[in-house]
């Protein structure tokens, strides 16, 4: 695409401003500062992308020399048809307007094809620039660009390759560092040292284990051996201190075996000879005591016995006194009883009558008892009283309904009469039903519709008619042109050769042969040339011919398929014709109407509709009203009929309680609560009646009682002749016959207990007089034991016997102690010799000695086995250590973790190793397109100082390679050189744009201010490189650069700019 | 012939330490610090239970390297336990605990044979008939010759005869070859039973005549000494018919389990399944602790946040704790991720951007092993280090290649999805 005219309306300094002429190559804007330069670019930039949206604040350039603002540009497309481009500030940043090449409107859509898809962004940043976007790399750096330039994209997304290769390096270094102390690695083969040197040391402790057998096995014996020595002393030491604990006992045993030796021999002896006797005397005198007590008791009783008289006669009445004795509490009782009972009763028997007479005159006992009180007869009373009640309210109900129906007539009626009124003043409509009046409106606006498409049909008939009448113009021009084409002759080459061999044959005649043969060579060539010419014009011409004839078949096509359409509008026209007449006549038109009548008639339906919506509601009250007045007029006939009913009902109630009254005997005047009244107090005289017999029976009974009582107290003091049996008060009688009887049976008490007494006594003297012959018997048996025949010779004998014992206990004493001591039989006998043959002094000095010996030989001996226990504790300790397997555990474990941190460093070590090697293959052989193409642009505008331009993997920066190979960072570059770089880069990306999408105008505004003479000449070199694939617009105001450029290409095309 | 039983054991290894176990203790460190031990306490109270004959020990009772004295007095009680109770005991040496090996000058209780260095036999007799005749050899030193133990053949009276000897039968990669025996010499040495050692999982060579076996060790080191680890506990009857059944006596179980997680989506859902996953391998453990290492595989979106620091550690804990808490207790020696992220690595290879380019360097490292050693030369070359480990060997270093390939994408590729 190329620009091949500019017009600005109204833009800067512009107005009305031309530039047409403009070269597909390179166009070279000169003018001075303030012609409009710098306008110009940004008028291209607007035209193409839109004013720049407000909040972006970048001039507008508005139109300071009037004019609209805005303009047109005219393209050209790659078949070489022109757009025009006009665009004018407006909302939207400017509405853009496309004329295509058919004259036809297209709109931003067609822009944006026209301009390859090239994003406003890249347009300003590398299409269209100015000195100040190309000195900024920024302007450069936007994402299309970006993406172009650098790797980014190329299979890393988002990732920066730089960050991932320091992120690798540092937990490599985390875990392993050649001659680091805290990663990971390094940690563990510390610990791994120091844990191999504690094997080693336990393992060597337990190579040592049977040497520390041996040791402890040598030193048991010396223990054993010490610990014989000393229990040989300690049993010496034993036994001299047992001996010398004898000696005491030994001596005296001595003197006592020679003691006994001089005595009297008495062997036997009754034990406890002396006690035993005394005892007996004791007992003998105690039991004569007794036996004078005895016969003293005895003589004392038979007196006692003597002194008591018994009345028999008494004991024999005993049942009888002791069966009035009970009875005695009753009688006192019944006769008190007696006593209150009677004044009770008579009371009671007057209360009674007094109660009767004021029911009424004629209401006796037997009466009460007759009278029905029961609870039917009550619930009856009830239920009459309920009757009554009920008919008495519904009679007054009735009556207030009567008069409340009557008045709610009354005004149904005056409603009634208005709405009659109401009806009266509102005309009546012809259609009553709104249904039928929709229907006709909906029926006009579809008759409505028919029309308008009538129309529609007509129109569209029309304009077919014209377009076939333009292609059968075109038609007609097409036939003149095709006939207007010739065909290009031969004849010309035929008469050339033969001119040509004549000449030739001319020549060799009158020349000689050579020049002949030249003639005709020459002629021959022509020919030849005529010829090819002449072939090459045919060609042409006959492709020219296919092309209009493929136009004119294509005409004719467009116009056949014209009459099809003719034909069927024209069909259609007469379908709708004829579609119309139906609903027309059914709705009272005329069957062609036109639009103004249908219009008349929808408006006279609507007015029919009005009216009716007028009328409807009136109407409907007006019936409403009558309905209601006949209700009431029923109701009232009903709530009348309802009044008689309970008139009537209350009537017969009151009868039913007048009959009931009458059958009861009770007085016509008493009303229900009356009658109950009356019941109640029938029910309590009953009561009294019966409470008054019941205290008759029990006066009968009381004074039976009391006879029978009397008469048998009186029959009892007879039999037993009591002086004073007939005394009046029979309770005094009674007291007296129990006194008398209760004396009797004491007497009689103590005559048996004397009696059992006297019996014991006896018994009791015969026991006494059998021990004290035993006593007698046993005393001598005693004398006869102890060798003596009196007691002061058995008293004798006993002393001596005494005296020889006690010697023998104390010898026994000393023998067993020295038993204890010295052990019993041979072991006694070896130990009295012992003793027979030692002193105490001797004894003393012997233990003395041993002492101090077993003293020194139990330090030796402890010494011994605390030597012992240590070696036997160590030999245990390396049994039981689990300190090496502990820590052969823990080397296991540091094994495995350093195994997987090295592990774990190699995956990161090779994995960081192949991303390194893949960089720099990328970066050598995979070099983005862009960066190529700039690479050579690059290298000729710097006359080859700088070979390469490097973009490192995965990094968003750039690096050029000097020709010495140094690779140097943008910072560092000059400016001029920056900008060639720039320069550079931004010609590498419109080379490879090219090659992907149309190529698009490239404008630049004084951007070679700051290369150096010999620079400025390369990049001018480039830039006609450039022009030869992209229309290029360069703006300068140096007179040298257009020298520079006119040296390199004197056609070039140079417009002049002046400012308007 | 008299029918009797005998438990045929091998590979006791008392006291060596468990292998590969990281930051183990507590709880874990006594189960561990006690298992060899425990499980010869098992051995021991399973003979007596069965009230067998005689038991034969087929050499490594323990490593004579590792200077246990513990281990030497254990067995040495557990042997009188057994001859308290009439249980006689055959014991040769192996090539880790060999004569000459450092052992401590221990007294064996009267009913324990140990075998010297020359073949020599012991008749054995049940219930007063000589019924079994045993040879049997200990290694004089770990290093023996290729034909050491030659010599076993039928010989005597004895209707049953068994051979006890610690050595390889053919070859196994697992296991350093000792002594080594093909089948037919073994067959043809016409004994009843073999009764090996050396070998740390149990293998029925040949059910019939010989019957050939090794038992295994009887309690499992590291993590590729996986499942029911025990002895052979063999009856015999009147015919010379053997009848051996494996009795697992391991105090502690290793257990490495793989769980998929390709189709989960949330941390909570790895959660639930890893312990469901435990909860089957406390199943599997009948009983026993369990050291269980779980590696986490398959294409997931979860890769990306397993491979966040302290993400796996926390994980661990997590297990670890509720674990422990658990009857039987399964304690998590690790959790490997092998994981990668739901990309597809082929297509991504042939790409011709940046990531494709280094997952082609990574593919072609596979034919050049010798060029990933030399990338790892500053580690492995270092003086300190080669004392403790070996440069990897190469198809050890081919292992990684997809570790490494896995870190690579997910370097390059993890902001993507953020």
């Amino acid at each position: 695409m190329r620009l091949t005219a500019i017009h600005i309306d109204g833009f800067g300094i512009f107005n009305d401003f031309d530039v047409s002429d403009l070269s597909p190559a390179l166009n070279v804007f000169f003018g001075d500062n303030e012609s409009g330069k710098t306008t110009l670019l940004a008028f291209l930039r607007t035209i193409l992308f839109g004013f720049p949206p407000g909040q972006r604040r970048e001039n507008l350039y508005p139109p300071l020399k009037g004019g609209r603002h805005g303009g047109h540009v005219t393209l050209m497309g790659q078949e070489g048809e022109h757009y025009v481009i006009a665009r004018h500030h407006g909302p939207k940043r400017g509405p853009v307007t496309v004329t295509l090449p058919d004259g036809g409107q297209g709109d931003e859509e067609v822009l944006r094809q026209l301009t390859g898809a090239a994003t406003e962004d890249l347009f300003r940043s590398v299409f269209a620039f100015s000195l100040e976007e190309l000195q900024s790399f920024d302007s450069l750096n936007r994402q299309a660009v970006r993406a172009a330039i650098y790797s980014a994209g190329a299979g890393v997304g988002k990732v920066s390759l730089a960050k991932v290769e320091k992120g690798l390096q540092t937990s490599i270094g985390r875990i392993f560092k050649p001659g680091g102390r805290n990663p990971i690695i390094n940690t563990l083969l510390r610990e791994l040292q120091e844990i191999d040197l504690g094997i080693g040391q336990r393992v060597a402790e337990i190579e040592s284990y049977d040497d520390l057998r041996a040791e402890i096995h040598k030193m048991a014996a010396e223990v054993d051996s010490a610990r014989g020595g000393l229990d040989r002393k300690r049993r010496r030491l034993d036994r001299v201190r047992l001996l010398q604990r004898g000696w005491e006992d030994w001596v005296s045993v001595c003197r006592i075996r020679e003691e006994v030796a001089n005595l009297p021999k008495i062997e036997v002896f009754p034990t406890d000879g002396v006690t035993r006797l005394e005892k007996l005397q004791e007992r003998d005198r105690l039991l004569q005591t007794y036996r004078g007590e005895l016969v003293h008791k005895i003589e004392q009783v038979e007196k006692d016995l003597d002194g008591l008289e018994l009345r028999p006669q008494w004991l024999s009445a005993g049942e009888q006194i002791h069966l009035l004795e009970r009875g005695l509490e009753r009688f006192s009782a019944a006769s008190a009883e007696l006593t209150e009972i009677r004044p009770r009763l008579e009371n009671q028997r007057k209360s009674l009558e007094k109660d009767l007479k004021g029911l009424g005159p004629d209401w006796q006992m037997e009466r009460l008892g007759q009278f029905d009180a029961s609870v039917s007869a009550r619930e009856e009373i009830l239920r009459c009283q309920e009757r009554l009640e009920r008919a008495r309210d519904a009679k007054r109900e009735a009556d207030r309904s009567f008069v409340r129906t009557t008045s709610s007539l009354e005004q149904a009626e005056v409603r009634e009469r208005e709405a009659e009124k109401a009806i009266g003043q509102i005309p009546e409509p012809k259609e009553k039903d709104p249904r039928v009046l929709l229907e006709r409106r909906l029926g006009m606006r579809s008759l409505r519709n028919m029309i308008q498409a009538g129309r529609d049909l007509r129109r569209a008939l029309e304009h077919l008619r014209e377009r076939e009448k333009d292609l059968l113009d075109q038609k007609d021009g097409l036939s003149e042109q095709m006939e207007g084409i010739g065909t290009a002759p031969l004849w010309p080459v035929a008469v050339v050769v033969l001119l040509s061999v004549a000449a030739g044959a001319a020549a060799g005649w009158y020349r000689d042969l050579f020049a002949g043969a030249i003639v005709a060579a020459v002629g021959l060539l022509v020919s030849v040339a005529l010829l090819w010419f002449s072939l090459g014009q045919r060609k042409r011409q006959r492709l020219q011919r296919d092309l209009l004839k493929k136009q004119f078949f294509e005409i004719g096509e467009k116009l056949e398929s014209f009459s099809g359409e003719e034909a069927r509008l024209l069909a259609e026209i007469s379908v709708n014709g004829q579609e119309i007449v139906g609903p027309a006549q059914a709705l009272g038109l005329a069957p062609q109407p036109n639009l103004e009548e249908v219009d008349r008639a929808e408006a006279a339906a609507e007015a029919e509709q009005e009216a009716l919506h007028l009328w409807q509601p009136t109407q409907q009250r007006y019936q409403e009203c009558k309905e209601e007045t006949k209700r009431r007029q029923k109701e009232l006939a009903e709530q009348e009929q309802r009044m008689k009913n309970a008139q009537k009902e209350l009537q017969e109630s009151e009868q039913h309680w007048l009959t009931w009254l009458r059958q009861a005997g009770l007085a016509e005047s008493l009303t229900p609560n009356g009658a109950l009244e009356v019941m109640e107090r029938i029910r309590s005289l009953r009561q009294q009646a019966g409470s008054l017999r019941e205290l008759e029976d029990r006066l009968k009974v009381m004074e039976k009682l009391v006879q029978t009582y009397q008469e048998e107290a009186r029959s009892i003091a007879q039999q037993l002749a009591v002086e004073d049996a007939l005394v009046e008060d029979v309770e005094l009688l009674v007291h007296r016959l129990v006194a008398e009887f209760e004396h009797e049976e004491k007497v009689q008490r103590s005559r048996e207990a004397f009696q059992r007494q006297f019996e014991e006594y006896r018994a009791e003297l015969e026991q006494n007089d059998a021990l004290l012959r035993q006593d007698e018997k046993e005393l001598n048996d005693l004398f006869r034991e102890g060798g003596a025949t009196e007691e002061a010779e058995f008293r004798q004998r006993a002393q001596l016997y005494d005296k020889r014992s006690s010697a023998k206990e104390v010898l026994e004493q000393h023998l067993r102690n020295l038993e204890n001591l010295g052990g019993r039989g041979e072991d006694q006998v070896r130990f009295q010799d012992e003793l027979m043959r030692c002193s105490p002094e001797r004894l003393q000095t012997e233990r003395d000695e041993l002492e101090q010996d077993v003293q020194e030989l139990e330090k030796e001996v402890a010494s011994l086995q605390e030597q012992f226990g240590r070696l036997d504790e160590r030999r245990e300790q390396l049994e039981s250590a689990e300190e090496l397997s502990a820590l052969r555990q823990r080397r296991n474990g540091l094994m495995a973790e350093l195994t997987d941190a090295a592990r774990r460093w190699s995956v990161l070590t090779i994995c960081l190793r192949f991303l390194q090697e893949a960089r720099q293959i990328y970066e050598k052989d995979r070099k983005q397109p862009v960066v190529r193409e700039s690479e050579q642009f690059f290298r000729t505008i710097t006359n080859s100082r700088y070979q390469t331009i490097v973009a490192p993997h995965g990094e968003e920066s750039l690096q050029v390679v000097g020709a010495n190979g140094s690779r140097y960072d943008l910072d560092i570059l000059s400016r001029g050189t920056a900008e060639q770089l720039y320069l550079s880069l931004r010609f590498g990306y419109i080379q490879e744009f090219g090659r992907r999408a149309r190529p698009l105008p490239v404008v630049m505004d004084e951007i070679l201010v700051n290369f150096d003479p010999s620079r400025a000449r390369a990049a001018i070199i480039t830039m006609l490189e450039l022009a030869e694939s992209n229309q290029v617009l360069f703006f300068t105001c140096h007179p040298e650069t257009i020298s520079l450029i006119q040296e390199h290409d004197p056609q070039v095309n140079i417009l002049r700019l002046e400012a308007g | 012939m008299k029918r009797f039983s005998f438990i045929h054991t091998a590979d006791l290894h008392l006291d060596s330490p468990f292998i590969g176990l990281r930051q183990a203790d507590g709880t874990v460190a006594s189960l561990i610090k006690d298992a060899t031990f425990k499980a010869f306490d098992n051995l021991v109270d399973l003979a007596l239970a069965n009230k067998v004959d005689f038991l034969l020990v087929a050499g490594d009772v323990y490593d004579a390297a590792d200077r246990s004295l513990r281990a030497q007095l254990k067995f040495a009680d557990g042997l009188k336990k057994l001859t308290d109770s009439g249980i006689r005991c055959f014991v040769c040496h192996g090539n880790h605990d060999p004569l000459d090996g450092w052992s401590a000058s221990l007294n064996w209780p009267e009913g324990v044979h140990i075998f010297g260095s020359q073949l020599e036999s012991v008749s054995v007799d049940v219930e007063g008939d000589e019924v079994v005749l045993i040879q049997g050899l200990s290694y004089p030193t770990s290093r023996i010759e290729d034909g050491f133990g030659a010599g076993f053949q039928r010989r005597g009276q004895q209707p049953f005869q068994i051979g006890l000897f610690h050595c390889s039968v053919g070859s196994d990669p697992a296991h350093e070859t000792y002594a080594p025996r093909t089948m037919d010499e073994l067959v043809s040495a016409d004994l009843d039973y073999w009764a090996l050692g050396h070998v740390h999982t149990y293998r029925v060579f040949k059910d019939g005549h010989p019957f050939i076996a090794y038992p295994g060790n009887t309690q499992g080191l590291h993590i590729r000494e996986q499942g029911p680890r025990g002895c052979l506990v063999v009856q015999v009857d009147g015919h010379g018919e053997v009848d051996a059944r494996f009795e697992p006596v391991d105090a502690v179980r290793w257990n490495s389990s793989k769980v998929q997680i390709d189709n989960l989506e949330t941390e909570g859902d790895l959660i639930e399944t890893l312990e469901r996953a435990c909860d089957e391998i406390r199943y599997q453990a009948q009983g026993r602790p369990t050291i269980a290492r779980l590696t986490l595989a398959g294409r997931t979106v979860l890769h990306s946040v397993l491979l966040r620091p302290q993400v796996v550690e926390d994980l661990t804990e997590r297990l670890r704790e509720a674990g422990l808490e658990a009857a039987p207790p399964v304690w998590i020696e690790q959790i490997q991720v092998q994981t990668s992220t739901p990309i597809d690595l082929d297509s991504r290879r042939k790409s011709a951007d940046f990531l494709g380019e280094v997952l082609r360097l990574v593919e072609d490292s596979r034919q050049q092993p010798a060029r990933l050693q030399e990338m790892i030369s500053e580690l492995y070359d270092d003086r300190r280090v080669r004392r403790f480990l070996e440069t990897p060997a190469e198809e050890d270093l081919l292992e990684l290649i997809n570790e490494i390939e896995s870190l690579c994408v997910d370097e390059l590729v993890a902001e993507e999805s953020e």
